[in-house]
């Protein structure tokens, strides 16, 4: 029970506590103060709401029963689910592993060259699932672990020791309207509750508790960060997680936070291998194979090596240094919420099929989702970039998914078993 | 302030227009003992994550963003740039 719990926290949660989150979730308790938290419970209440949904109904779409995809059928659905895995998947680890470079570099060894750590993580995490599944899990509970770790213990020392002196009040106005206004973005904290375990331990999945348990460590660190750091600091900070360790237990924070944005990287890189190669493998195979199909094994470590790749060559052509990759990776995330959203509404009409109970419930979160969405994407500041990476996004999503389509059903019923192995 | 001068790894030393000629390098000690001269002006040139994800930062830099050296043209010709892009 304890394992299968730590398992699905560390899976869903392998975004929720990367160093992005944490610049994100600083600035925003910079601007906001302690309203921040309020935005995040609404996030967390909307996120739990909606891996209820996902993974516990028998008709959600995550059950076992619904994985086999359906030729002409799944379309968009496939489409939206390859946009919203595979770009996050090329895109975050490019940002995060860069971060974690300049981290290791500045934080623990200086002569160590930034690019050349970034580089040693990414082996390592293809390491790890080119060893095969049970090091997968194994390894994402470790990083999990060290990184709520190295967090819990920064948010009790900040929140323990005597508070600061006063600070500025908030320049933002206080109340629930800019609270409810936030939630958008407090719902992006939480994507990962979609995860499907590697062993296919989807519907034991408890991912509404895992989002409780990453908005209590969010909350916590954001409200030690308020009472160390003073707002507009924290608002303005592009390493607002750094400001706050420091300003608590200065040099030992410091290294507490580097060890917790190391392992938090290798955690959200090695966690959306998985959650791609989970997607990429339910659409190519399906759930027809034999669980002891040695070829089962074999496509998520050749995925692994395909998008370690692609990560590779992005930070080799320098991406990491464009502005334009906060755009891109903010573009992945309304992807991924947007797919979220796409499956919330799914299960709401296969339950409405099968008249059962929570249909409206699929419908109300779903159509929640897809509004904050819209919100984020109109609201943001540079929306001509963003569309110019998502529209592209979705075309060539849907052309694979497409493909993929075509080619399952010119293959002939009693090959295609055997045959889509080989897609 | 040491600890953001020891991160100064690769400093360009340049004047004016002569931006596009091979300029001079300096290290650290010589930035430091710049520090606080009049007309001096600090170019962070760091792009991206490069600059977002650094936790050094020298004071009253100024930030370039995507390359964009027109801010030059504010100073006086007579001012001693110096470029931090590492």
């Amino acid at each position: 029970m304890i394992r299968s719990f730590l398992l699905s926290v560390s899976f869903s949660l392998c975004w929720t506590l990367s160093p992005d989150v944490l610049v994100l979730l600083g600035n925003g308790f910079g601007r906001h103060g302690k309203d921040f938290a309020l935005a995040l419970l609404a996030g967390a209440v909307l996120s739990a709401a909606a891996a209820r949904i996902i993974h516990r109904h028998p008709a959600a779409p995550a059950a076992e029963q619904e994985r086999e995809p359906r030729p002409g059928t799944g379309f968009f659905t496939a489409t939206l689910n390859l946009a919203g895995a595979l770009s996050p998947a090329f895109l975050l680890p490019t940002g995060m592993l860069v971060t974690a470079g300049f981290t290791f570099n500045e934080t623990f060894v200086y002569w160590f060259p930034n690019f050349a750590f970034s580089y040693l993580l990414l082996l390592l995490v293809v390491a790890v699932h080119l060893a095969g599944e049970r090091a997968v899990l194994a390894a994402q509970q470790v990083f999990f672990l060290l990184t709520a770790s190295c967090l819990l213990l920064l948010c009790l020392a900040g929140l323990l020791t005597a508070p600061a002196p006063p600070q500025e009040e908030p320049a933002a106005p206080a109340g629930i309207g800019p609270a409810l206004a936030l939630t958008p973005l407090a719902m992006l904290f939480f994507l990962g509750y979609d995860q499907q375990l590697p062993n296919g331990e989807g519907k034991q999945l408890q991912s509404g508790a895992a989002v409780g348990v990453g908005f209590l460590l969010l909350a916590l660190w954001g409200l030690a960060s308020l009472q160390h750091v003073p707002q507009q600091r924290l608002a303005e900070s592009s390493v607002p997680y750094v400001a706050a360790a420091r300003a608590i237990l200065d040099q030992t924070g410091r290294f507490v936070m580097g060890i917790a944005v190391i392992s938090g990287t290798c955690g959200v890189v090695s966690g959306l291998f998985s959650l791609a190669s989970g997607v990429v493998r339910r659409l190519l195979v399906g759930s027809r194979q034999g669980p002891d199909d040695p070829r089962q094994s074999l496509h998520p470590k050749i995925q692994a090596i395909l998008m370690a790749l692609a990560v590779a060559l992005f930070m080799a052509l320098g991406l990491a240094g464009s502005d334009r990759l906060e755009i891109w990776i903010f573009g992945a995330l309304l992807l991924w919420l947007l797919s979220v959203g796409a499956s919330c509404v799914t299960a709401g009409q296969r339950l409405h099929r099968q008249q059962v109970g929570y249909a409206s419930l699929g419908y109300a979160i779903g159509g929640l989702i897809l509004a904050a969405v819209a919100y984020l994407a109109f609201t943001y500041p540079e929306q001509e970039k963003l569309f110019g990476f998502c529209v592209p996004v979705l075309i060539a999503s849907g052309l694979l998914a497409a493909i993929l389509d075509r080619v399952w059903q010119k293959i002939p019923s009693g090959n295609k078993h055997h045959k889509r192995r080989h897609l | 302030m040491n600890r953001i001068l020891s991160l100064v790894v690769l400093l360009l030393f340049c004047a004016g227009a002569a931006f596009a000629v091979e300029a001079p390098r300096m290290d650290k000690d010589e930035l430091k003992a710049m520090l606080g001269k009049e007309n001096l002006v600090i170019l962070d040139v760091r792009q991206g994550r490069d600059w977002s994800t650094s936790e050094f930062k020298i004071k009253d830099a100024i930030r370039v963003e995507n390359g964009d050296l027109s801010i030059a043209e504010k100073h006086s010709k007579d001012s001693t740039f110096v470029l931090y892009c590492a």
